[in-house]
């Protein structure tokens, strides 16, 4: 009996993984849109890791994400440094989830900060290289979000 | 990859509990279907003397599917080389800050910043993608100063972008911030100054961008990386430590450096500078290649650094 639950087990994990995997779908192009009350959401946060020494990028990525596919971007981090990834979706009572992946591909070791309407996470890179990062959504309609980038 | 171990897993755990099935409808009461008259002994699995051990390679077997299926759930969380390669790309974040290579230089062995200073260059090259890459260097020599703390030498590096920029017809978008980097430069406000020279950069960029005049985009990122990698090889060559030289890893960016200018149309990828700039990144594409965990050694270093400062002390040389 115990072996039959074990191998049920097994036989329905990789389902409910895939149900959390990313979508192998491509990332559809990012909007150049993000509203400003995102934005100064997003700047707020960004602020308060600005005042732990933190120095923010000068741009932000900004786009719509729907639920089931995240949207993914392209960072080089260079290792020893610390980063603070975060991003802000609408509407502000939204969930959203900030995944870091590393130059092969697999998710990285990070601090995650989520709260309505934001995300974040904070890694140091072990390598320097290509990494992956990928917001994403619980579920419910499509949201707008934008992503601010800050290391030290 | 997935879908072929998911395949593993199901078909694996489908054909065991079929199987067991099967046995126990066969053996229950000692025969095949409880009512055929086939003795114990000549039936499956589960009349045979050695029934222990079978049972304990169907738990190792149930062992090894958990253990697969959890594998699964990892890969699962993994993202393919498609989703890599098809992840969003923007040289505004996409690229680094030189100014985040340089701290990671700085925690790898505090290296005398002025060393690293260059004469300095002319304000006047007779075409505008030569102009385009110089400004990009010059940029990266603003960072380079306020890692030296040197107020004086980012305000002369600040006024020399601002000319560059002129040269190129976008001066005046960028003067205010030419005017904030010596208002920040007299405060050593040097958390400012990294900020404002980014800002600066980027402004430069979207105004050329606004011409529509992408190549010249394009040309200020790689001639910043290039410069900067020149300080960076620089700064490994003399420290010597491994953690230093392992900064060089650099060779998606390249590439994707590398990969801008391939998008450019035939007539800016046929000027003297952007070939001579394609080379160089080519070149340096190929002394980065290798896995990022593997050393990049002293060989490797002295490759960067030769070819980085070929093309910058070439670029930057006065024209007759």
């Amino acid at each position: 009996m115990k072996i039959s639950v074990l191998i049920l087990l097994a036989a329905i994990l990789p389902f409910l993984s895939a149900g959390q995997s990313p979508s192998p779908e491509p990332s559809p192009p990012a909007l150049p849109l993000a509203s400003a009350p995102l934005r100064v959401r997003l700047a707020d946060l960004g602020t308060a890791l600005s005042n732990e020494g933190f120095k923010m990028r000068d741009r932000i990525w900004s786009g719509r994400v729907e639920a089931g596919q995240p949207q993914r971007l392209a960072v080089n981090l260079f290792r020893g440094n610390h980063y603070w990834f975060c991003a802000a979706v609408e509407p502000t009572d939204g969930k959203a989830k900030m995944t870091v992946f590393g130059p092969d591909g697999r998710a990285v070791e990070s601090v995650d900060h989520q709260e309505p309407g934001l995300a974040a996470a904070g890694v140091t890179a072990e390598t320097t290289g290509q990494y992956f990062l990928q917001i994403e959504t619980a579920g419910g309609p499509a949201s707008d979000f934008c992503l601010l980038y800050l290391f030290k | 990859m997935e879908t072929l171990l998911l395949v593993i897993v199901v078909g694996g755990a489908l054909c065991y509990l079929g199987r067991r099935a099967w046995l126990r409808l066969r053996g229950a009461r000692g025969s095949c279907c409880g009512g055929c008259p086939v003795g114990r002994s000549k039936i499956g699995l589960a009349a045979r003397p050695g029934r222990g051990s079978i049972e304990k390679k169907m738990k190792a077997a149930a062992v090894f599917l958990l253990a697969t299926a959890i594998g699964l759930s990892v890969v699962a969380a993994q993202l393919t080389p498609k989703q890599r390669a098809e992840a969003e790309r923007i040289a505004a974040l996409t690229v680094p800050s030189p100014t985040e290579f340089f701290a990671a230089i700085d925690k790898a062995g505090k290296p005398d910043w002025m060393s690293f200073y260059r004469e300095p260059v002319p304000t006047t090259y007779s075409t505008r993608p030569r102009t385009a890459l110089n400004l990009g260097a010059l940029v990266t020599d603003g960072y380079v100063a306020v890692e030296a703390q040197d107020g004086q030498q980012v305000k002369n590096t600040g006024k020399d972008i601002i000319a560059l920029a002129g040269a190129l017809g976008v001066g005046a978008d960028v003067l205010v911030r030419g005017k904030s980097i010596a208002d920040f430069a007299d405060q050593n406000d040097w958390f400012a100054l990294r900020e404002e020279l980014e800002a600066t950069t980027n402004e430069v960029r979207r105004a050329m961008i606004a011409q529509r005049d992408e190549a010249l985009a394009s040309l200020i990122t790689a001639g910043a990386w290039l410069r900067a990698l020149e300080v960076g090889s620089r700064a490994a060559e003399l420290s010597g430590e491994e953690k230093a030289a392992g900064l060089l890893h650099q060779a998606a960016l390249v590439g994707w450096l590398r990969g801008e200018l391939q998008l450019l149309p035939e007539k800016s990828r046929s000027d003297a500078a952007v070939m001579q700039t394609d080379l160089t990144l080519a070149s340096l594409e190929e002394t980065m290649q290798g896995e990022a965990s593997a050393e990049f050694g002293e060989k490797r270093v002295l490759a960067v650094k030769e070819t980085t400062a070929q093309f910058i002390a070439a670029m930057a040389a006065k024209e007759p």
